[in-house]
């Protein structure tokens, strides 16, 4: 086993909001080529048919408003470039529907183009910054060609319980979270939400009915600093703009989700980083992984693969299609890091994971074997493997953040 | 290495009455939903103010948070700092906001699909990294 692995105590997930590999990172292919961002000359045709090719303009807020549409049909879209199984029953993912997608919100054909706007590394240094000096994964997909609520729910419980929705009202208790298992097996597990007024998004089931699992990001902060942060642990950013409870100020939403200001991700994620980085008895045995739940409407251009189906069953009154959908193929390709100082700096990743990585990982590694658990989630490859360092970098050879 | 600077957004940024997006429909929806299940009595000390803006959610959203958590309905944590780089410190400038489009209270819960077939167990596929 590798020594990164031997010393390994604390997994921390942060999993922010509705952005897509290439928006984010797709600038680092300059950089390093074995990244699979972009080359700068894909298109996706705009209504008229005239292609639109990608461009380094995103701005940090009021471009994508509003919202890009991310629910099963518009992705559908998005993926097929509006290609319907009645038209080709063996139709492929061609990722040209993007800008068609966006239209269709506004009528707009100048705003229609702006979904293929994508950051200069430059504007994002802590996301990118993580990205070069640890592991960035080419391959990692949301789980389900859709919204929020459904592909988190993946990183939960390693399936979604057959929803392809917001609607994730389940009651099954077919499977168990990771955090129940976790917990059941006398190890230490939580969700740590921003602040109450924030809260969690996994509120029917977990938050109702397990409200211990939870915490505030001030107690990770204050975990981390007491040397008291869970074996595994997953973290929320801030949904929405609102004045703090106290009283003291204004807080910002951090989540990166359109139309927030993606600075304040980045100094979310940065402070993350340097609750663990700053703190010797964390550091060296702490994994940290930072995802994004879905895509967000926003472009990518690698087709998503087909994967193992997951025992459900969404109809077509659930994924507003045509066509049932049956769990076989994943969502679009989302930003994932994996940050530890036992990974190489400039690791690229190219294995295919999805959001069910997530419990497949902790359950190996803190669990062991363990059989309950969705088909979707037994076959979704883990990543602890990339500790993979015969030794601990320095601690000058890795990076640090100030404001 | 040289420390890595972190962007900040500026103090305009902040808008607490922008419109809440689906997501966050969604989850006033889920703690709708939770909220039915609430004796009166315990309903009383929740909020019940329309919700159309991002900051109108929130308030809703803390007091169901904290009521499930079993702690005092709007109020923060005791001892509670403010988190460095994430706080937008100034006066409370944001005036009330005009009532935009409300949330339906509750949306069911029914299933919309089923479990169909049972798979081939498969064994993830070996690390590599570059």
């Amino acid at each position: 086993m590798p020594p990164g692995l031997d010393v390994l105590k604390h997994i921390v997930v942060l999993m922010m909001e509705n952005r897509s590999f290439d928006h984010m990172l797709g600038s680092l292919k300059a950089v390093n080529p074995a990244i699979d961002g972009l080359a700068g000359n894909e298109t996706n045709p705009d209504s008229t048919g005239v292609p639109v090719s990608v461009a380094p303009n995103a701005a940090y807020q009021s471009q994508l408003d509003p919202d890009p549409d991310h629910h099963f049909p518009a992705v559908d879209l998005q993926i097929f470039g509006g290609i319907t199984t009645a038209q080709d029953p063996n139709r492929q993912a061609n990722m040209q529907g993007f800008v068609k997608s966006y239209f269709n919100q506004q009528f707009n054909i100048a705003h229609s183009h702006l979904i293929m706007n994508y950051f200069p590394q430059q504007m994002l240094p802590v996301l990118t910054g993580l990205a070069k000096e640890f592991a960035v994964f080419n391959r990692w997909f949301s789980s389900i060609p859709g919204p929020t609520l459904c592909n988190r729910a993946f990183a939960h419980y390693g399936t979604s319980f057959g929803q392809v929705s917001m609607d994730v009202f389940y009651w099954n208790k077919q499977y168990l979270s990771v955090y129940e298992r976790l917990v059941a097996a006398g190890h230490t597990a939580k969700l740590y939400y921003y602040d109450e007024a924030s809260s969690s998004l996994e509120v029917v089931n977990l938050l109702q009915n397990q409200p211990a699992l939870f915490g505030s990001f001030q107690d990770f902060i204050r975990d981390c600093n007491r040397n008291l942060l869970p074996d595994y642990c997953f973290i929320e950013p801030n949904y929405t703009d609102h004045d703090a409870p106290d009283g003291s100020g204004e807080l910002i939403a951090s989540d990166q989700h359109p139309d927030h200001d993606v600075r304040a991700g980045e100094q979310y994620i940065a402070s993350v980083y340097n609750a663990i980085r700053q703190n010797p008895n964390l550091w060296p045995n702490t994994a940290l992984l930072i995802v994004y739940d879905e895509h967000g409407g926003t472009f990518d251009h690698v087709p998503p693969p087909a994967c193992l189906p997951d025992g459900f069953v969404a109809q077509p009154s659930a994924t507003g299609t045509p066509d049932p959908f049956h769990f076989d193929r994943l969502g679009v390709r989302v930003p994932a890091i994996l940050v530890s100082p036992w990974v190489a700096r400039g690791s690229v990743i190219d294995d295919v994971y999805e959001h069910a990585s997530i419990p497949a990982t902790i359950t190996e590694h803190f669990l062991g074997a363990y059989t309950n658990r969705s088909p979707r989630e037994i076959a979704a490859n883990t990543f602890l493997g990339n500790l993979a360092l015969p030794a601990m970098r320095a601690d000058d050879d890795c990076p640090t953040f100030s404001d | 290495m040289e420390p890595i600077r972190v962007p900040h957004p500026p103090p305009e940024a902040f808008n607490k009455n922008r419109r809440v997006s689906d997501l966050i429909r969604a989850q006033v929806n889920h703690f709708k939903h939770v909220e039915q299940k609430l004796s009166a009595g315990q309903r009383q000390a929740i909020p019940q103010h329309e919700i159309g803006t991002e900051g109108e959610a929130a308030l809703y959203i803390a007091a169901m948070t904290a009521f499930l958590r079993g702690q005092p309905v709007a109020t923060s944590s005791p001892g509670q700092q403010p988190v460095a780089g994430i706080r937008l410190v100034g006066p409370q400038r944001v005036a009330r906001p005009k009532p935009a489009d409300g949330i339906a209270i509750a949306a069911s819960a029914e299933t919309k699909s089923a479990p169909a077939q049972t798979v081939k167990k498969k064994n993830s596929a070996p690390k590599e990294t570059k």
